[in-house]
């Protein structure tokens, strides 16, 4: 089978998924597999990350049965819907159930920002200014101070049209604006960026934390997996 | 965005879906994504086939707003659940819906083994034997005379599971069962073929179509990409 090393299960919550599969196959090693299931967001509506929270607590047992290593939780905001601690016990709760360790998009994304050290941290969103609190709190429940936000200005449904382009700039104007920042973060792991990470960390000495290569790595090392991983970052090439 | 030349939209029936995007980026050139939904299949039971195949009409006009190239409806079992002919109509009513190609499991599978002018065709299946009958006659719909078939014996759930050397061992016994064979299909996008495709025909003289090959060959000379891609099986290194 293809994933002798480590099968990785993730709750995917575009319910169209393109980006994660694609910068999942081109950071992991050889011998590793995501097992993929999609939740129902299409417009990430109240109502359908509602419904999300409880399909992903199913795939998880799916996923058991199907003989994965590591379940993944993913999505944010889904988490944080009946808030973190609510997530965190449900974490534990799936872990009994299954055997198996589970971590989430937020617990990845708050242990590899404690790894590389970071503690004054600039945010590069994909979505309109209006998101910009949400993701400024997040950075906050992760434990670091909040600098500032660039917007890429996508919508939900649009996110695997971004240019990475689009992904560079912001985090030009990120240091541009908020040169204290010793760190970039980067959240939603659907939409382009691992090609930025590298470019964005040389250019300004940051460390860029991106959702996608948080969950990757978090995943890969909670599995025993410590393969140093080059090109996408000071996280997996160092960590 | 990383899908500059197509992005293929696909919905997968396996509700924990592995497989299928590992071999997918394994074969396509730099360019072409593939834009994911998994459906609510997890044993395989009539009744989750039976929502399987409303689901999927849903998610291709989801797809459709998210902007993909080409959709393809997949699971043979759903596509064709209400007849052939019914999948047909399906197929041309999504593309008038849609406004871009629109291919089925069924109808990507059919033209490759018309290209590859299959007539004699012995059939590898991941099921026990008692899901032999149905493949023969999917052959048959397909036009041509089936001349054996070899289970793996696998359950729908564990299909990640299954190895190459299975997948190869099932096609050495179906030659030596039924030399006449001249093509062999291997059903099931969802367990591992790629790996073996080209070693097959090389060893025994016949042409291979499987069911992934077979979409992603069908999808790319339906969005225009006429690349010729080697490894994989005449198919789509000569096709």
């Amino acid at each position: 089978m293809y994933g002798w090393r480590a099968r990785i299960g993730y709750t995917s919550p575009p319910s169209a998924t393109e980006v994660f599969p694609y910068e999942f196959y081109k950071m992991v090693p050889d011998g590793v597999t995501l097992v993929v299931h999609t939740l129902p967001l299409t417009d990430k509506s109240g109502d359908e990350v509602d419904r999300s929270y409880d399909a992903s607590e199913r795939a998880a047992r799916v996923m058991a049965r199907a003989g994965i290593d590591i379940m993944v939780f993913g999505g944010v905001p889904i988490l944080a819907s009946r808030g973190f601690a609510t997530a965190e016990e449900m974490v534990r709760q799936t872990e009994r159930t299954i055997g198996k360790p589970v971590i989430t998009s937020a617990s990845a994304q708050k242990d590899a920002l404690a790894a590389v050290g970071a503690r004054k941290v600039g945010v590069v969103q994909p979505y309109d200014d209006s998101h910009v609190e949400r993701f400024l709190g997040y950075v906050r429940e992760f434990g670091c101070e909040a600098t500032g936000c660039a917007s890429v200005n996508s919508t939900f449904i649009e996110l695997g049209t971004v240019d990475e382009e689009r992904v560079l700039a912001a985090g030009r104007q990120v240091m541009r604006d908020f040169p204290d920042s010793d760190t970039i973060h980067i959240p939603c792991p659907h939409f382009a960026t691992a090609n930025v990470i590298e470019k964005l960390e040389r250019e300004f000495g940051v460390n860029v934390v991106t959702s996608l290569q948080s969950i990757v790595w978090n995943a890969l090392r909670r599995v025993g997996i410590d393969d140093r991983i080059a090109g996408y970052g000071k996280l997996l090439r160092e960590h | 965005m990383y899908g500059s030349r197509a992005r293929i939209g696909y919905t997968s029936p396996p509700s924990a879906t592995e497989v299928f995007p590992y071999e997918f980026y394994r074969i396509v050139p730099p360019g072409v994504t593939l834009v994911l939904h998994t459906l609510p299949l997890i044993d395989r039971t009539s009744e989750e086939v039976d929502r399987s195949y409303d689901h999927s009409i849903g998610i291709a006009k989801v797809m459709g707003r998210a902007g993909i190239d080409i959709m393809v409806f997949g699971g043979l079992p759903i596509v064709v659940s209400r007849g052939f002919a019914n999948a047909e109509d399906l197929r041309r009513a999504m593309e008038a819906e849609l406004g871009i190609p629109v291919i089925t499991s069924a109808s990507a599978q059919q033209e490759a083994l018309t290209t590859l002018g299959a007539r004699k065709v012995g059939i590898i299946q991941p099921y026990g034997d008692d899901h032999g009958a149905r493949h023969m006659a999917y052959v048959r719909e397909f036009g041509c005379e089936p001349t054996g078939v070899v289970g793996l014996n696998a359950r729908f759930i564990e299909l990640g599971k299954v190895s190459l050397d299975q997948v190869y061992q099932a096609a050495r016994a179906l030659m030596r069962a039924h030399p006449e064979t001249d093509t062999i299909h291997i059903y099931c996008p969802h367990l591992a073929t790629a790996g073996v495709t080209d070693r097959i025909e090389r060893e025994f003289g016949v042409s291979v179509v499987a069911s992934l090959q077979a979409i992603v060959w069908n999808a790319l000379r339906h969005a225009g990409i006429d690349d010729r891609i080697p490894g994989f099986g005449r198919l789509l290194a000569e096709h």
